[in-house]
């Protein structure tokens, strides 16, 4: 028996508090008594008895008052074989097997344990085998997640520019380039310009904009070309950036290289707000010096400019930006018409009324196609592929889904930085290595948990069409007639769980504010169709030398019909008041104050339509649509037509 | 004669449990009048009996008591239960069953006069 103990080694404080009773512990006296060794020791019995005893029931595994009652018993045994006349070595051979007798033993007292402890041990067991069944079906499903990839079959760069492709010849974004590249490094915003003098850097702006005639020539040039054609991620836009000298103007990204498309930088938007107000600062310019031709060559341009960037195959912010530039249009021919009408002659007039009627003649239709386009090409960078318009989310989703979620995201820990991909540098230090690796493999490890949580492609999918659907279903018609919704609560909130929304957090994540495109539809419309009734009076006014006490009077010979007040559908409120006329709507109150503005024209964002119940419910006082509101215009600020949350 | 482990398995607990029904025994008691009850044929080794005897304690058919009055060192005495003398009832009639139908297919010996044991 080479295994032996030493008696005469004190116990440590952690043995002798396992083998003292709690009632002895309670009273602060670590008795030690549970000892079998000790009781084995004191027993009495020669060698090797004691130290046989003590090796018996140690191999039992039992607790320590078990192992003691059983290392009693084995005394006893042993002392009355003694006394028998057996001498210690004769007993210790007729014990038998002595790691077989530890293992009856423990099994026999196992069974003669309590209820609760079998109770116990089973709770055990079965959380082991289910930790066990998950741990393989994790590891299972975690090979499955590491090996799928995402396979990208589609250009949609090349897609959204093949629909919107113009031949070359009556393309006017080329010429919109030069002109805006013309402007060369000024980078001027020519925002005071556009709000006039009282703007603190409108005479340095003006002498900009007399610097820069030859880029409002090339935006009049531009006006004139049917269509845009502005592609995304054309090289020709780089190309011609690095000629005027401005090689970071444009994106070094090509639709040929099929990066992600939500990557895509639309540098030719900016421009195009850029020379907006350029020209729109110019026609009113034109217009306070006594050019009134000038002035309505400018707008009728803007006009034509924004109807360019109203393409079927628009984006969302392409559209918006359109609206806002045609809002600065009616803005400058508003101020005009209210301050410097005599610049313009009654066919000048004639011929502003019908470019302005023109401009979306025949309504304006959304199919978001390009918005689709955006969240389909998400969808094949980040699932698997099985043929059939489903798929699997990858680890390159999961990735790709944090970059766009950016830091603000929950996804966030789960970012892979460069950073971790390249070898340890000198003077990073060993604790930081190995954290770092440590981060890694957790990271690793629970991204395929992570990724089971989003929904499938085909699932997400659905779900965004759906929505965007029904979106421009609530929309239908005009702003009165739009159907009250709540926010879809599934992708956005309570009821639906938490695992749910988790579910479908890429269409939330992604779901552009389609509703911003509408509202700025019906301001468009209402501001355009106010313009016009503008127009009317001031012909009206010429002929009569006074104002028409009623808007009717203005029909047909001026008007075709009286517009309607886009909130509520009745005709368009008219009111005259210090000898002049006032066109204005109801409101978001849709109460009628006179053509009394808001007291506090910066409670509420002006001219706010929606079909969410929210809309405009805190706005009192009414929308006075002609003459703009210097502190109420139309675009307040062009730049924030644009929401923050959209895609390209 | 040594007997098989699977047959002692079966034997073991009825014999401790008889040999527990003329009163309470220790272990060291119950090793020694097994071997001498069954001319040493029932003779277990320790490591079987006290294994057997925890089991026989977890099922309910016997219980322990350590007594120190009667002896210079305490020993554990087994008792058997209410359960156990009706598990030995059962047993001995479970046996007598068997020893009844070894003899009739000749594995035992016919008793004179046709008596079964």
């Amino acid at each position: 028996m080479a295994e032996t103990y030493d008696a005469r080694t004190e116990p440590g404080w952690w043995f002798r508090a396992r083998h003292t009773p709690l009632r002895d512990a309670v009273r602060g006296q670590w008795t030690n008594s549970l000892d079998a060794r000790q009781a084995a020791r004191i027993a009495g019995l020669p060698e090797p008895l004691p130290n046989f005893i003590y090796l018996a029931v140690r191999r039992t595994r039992l607790w320590p008052s078990e192992r003691l009652d059983v290392a009693r018993e084995l005394i006893s045994h042993f002392a009355d074989g003694l006394a028998s006349g057996r001498s210690a070595e004769e007993l210790i051979a007729k014990f038998g097997d002595v790691e077989r007798a530890a293992g009856l033993i423990r099994e026999a007292k196992l069974r003669g344990r309590p209820l609760w402890w079998h109770a116990m041990r089973f709770a055990v067991r079965v959380l082991f085998v289910l930790f066990a069944v998950t741990l393989v079906v994790y590891i299972a499903w975690g090979i499955r997640f590491y090996l799928g990839r995402p396979v990208v079959a589609h250009n949609y760069w090349k897609e959204i520019n093949l629909a919107r492709h113009v031949p070359e010849g009556e393309r006017a974004w080329p010429i919109y380039r030069e002109a805006a590249l013309k402007l060369g490094r000024d980078d001027v915003d020519f925002e005071c310009l556009f709000v006039g003098p009282a703007c603190l850097r409108y005479e340095d702006e003006l002498k900009k904009a007399e610097r820069h005639r030859d880029s409002i020539e090339l935006v009049r040039e531009g006006a004139k070309r049917a269509r845009l054609g502005y592609y995304w991620g054309d090289p020709a836009d780089r190309a011609a950036g690095i000629a005027h000298g401005r090689p970071d103007q444009f994106s070094k990204q090509s639709a040929d290289e099929n990066r992600e498309l939500f990557t895509a930088h639309l540098a030719g938007i900016d421009l195009l707000r850029q020379l907006a107000r350029l020209i729109a600062g110019d026609a009113l310019r034109a217009a306070a010096a006594g050019d009134g031709l000038t002035a309505r060559q400018d707008i009728e341009s803007l006009v034509v400019m924004a109807g360019q960037l109203m393409e079927p195959t628009s984006s969302l912010v392409e559209q918006l930006v359109g609206s806002a530039l045609f809002k600065m249009a009616m803005q400058a021919a508003g101020r005009t018409l209210y301050e410097t009408p005599q610049v313009w002659s009654d066919e000048d007039l004639r011929d502003l009324a019908h470019r302005i009627a023109a401009y979306r003649a025949s309504g304006a239709s959304y199919s978001l196609a390009a918005d689709r386009m955006f969240f389909d090409d998400l969808l094949q960078r980040a699932y698997t592929d099985d043929g059939d318009g489903d798929g699997r989310m990858t680890a390159e989703g999961v990735q790709l889904i944090v970059r766009v979620a950016g830091d603000l995201g929950w996804l966030a820990p789960l970012r892979v930085d460069a950073s971790s991909k390249t070898p340890a540098q000198p003077g990073v230090s060993g604790t930081d290595s190995v954290r770092r690796k440590t981060l890694d493999s957790l990271r690793y490890i629970a991204t395929p948990g992570v990724a089971a949580l989003f929904g499938s492609r085909e699932e997400n999918r659905a779900l965004y069409y759906k929505m965007l659907d029904e979106m421009i279903a609530a929309h239908e018609g005009p702003a009165w007639l739009w159907k009250q919704v709540e926010l879809d609560p599934l992708v956005l909130g309570p009821p639906h769980s938490s695992r749910t929304r988790l579910r479908y957090w890429l269409v939330s994540l992604l779901l552009p504010a389609v509703d911003s495109v509408f509202a700025a539809q019906e301001r468009e419309q209402q501001i355009k169709d106010a313009t016009l009734v503008a127009i009317a009076l001031e012909l009206w006014h010429r002929r009569h030398g006074e104002w028409p006490a009623k808007l009717d009077e203005l029909v047909p010979d001026l008007l075709p019909a009286v517009p309607p007040d886009r909130v509520d559908g009745q005709p368009l409120r008219y009111v005259i008041r210090d000898g002049r006329p006032i066109l204005y709507s109801i409101g978001g109150d849709r109460n009628d104050g006179g053509g009394v503005a808001p007291e506090d024209p910066a409670s509420a964002q002006p001219y706010r339509f929606g079909v969410y119940e929210d809309a405009s419910k805190d706005e009192t006082g009414d929308w006075i649509l002609w003459p703009a509101q210097p502190d109420r215009p139309y675009v307040a600020d062009p730049l924030s037509e644009e929401p923050a949350e959209s895609a390209p | 004669m040594r007997i098989d482990r699977e047959l002692m398995r079966g034997a073991g607990p009825v014999a401790v449990l008889k040999l527990l029904e003329g009163g309470a025994k220790y272990g060291y008691e119950l090793v020694e009048e097994l071997a001498r009850s069954s001319d040493g044929i029932l003779d277990m080794g320790q490591s079987t009996l006290y294994p057997l005897l925890y089991n026989l304690e977890a099922q309910g058919l016997v219980k322990a008591e350590w007594r120190e009055a009667e002896s210079p060192r305490p020993r554990k005495y087994y008792a058997l239960t209410s359960k156990g003398k009706k598990r030995l009832a059962h047993d001995m009639a479970q046996w007598q069953a068997v020893e009844r139908a070894m003899r009739g297919i000749g594995v035992l010996r016919p008793q004179l006069g046709g008596a079964s044991a």
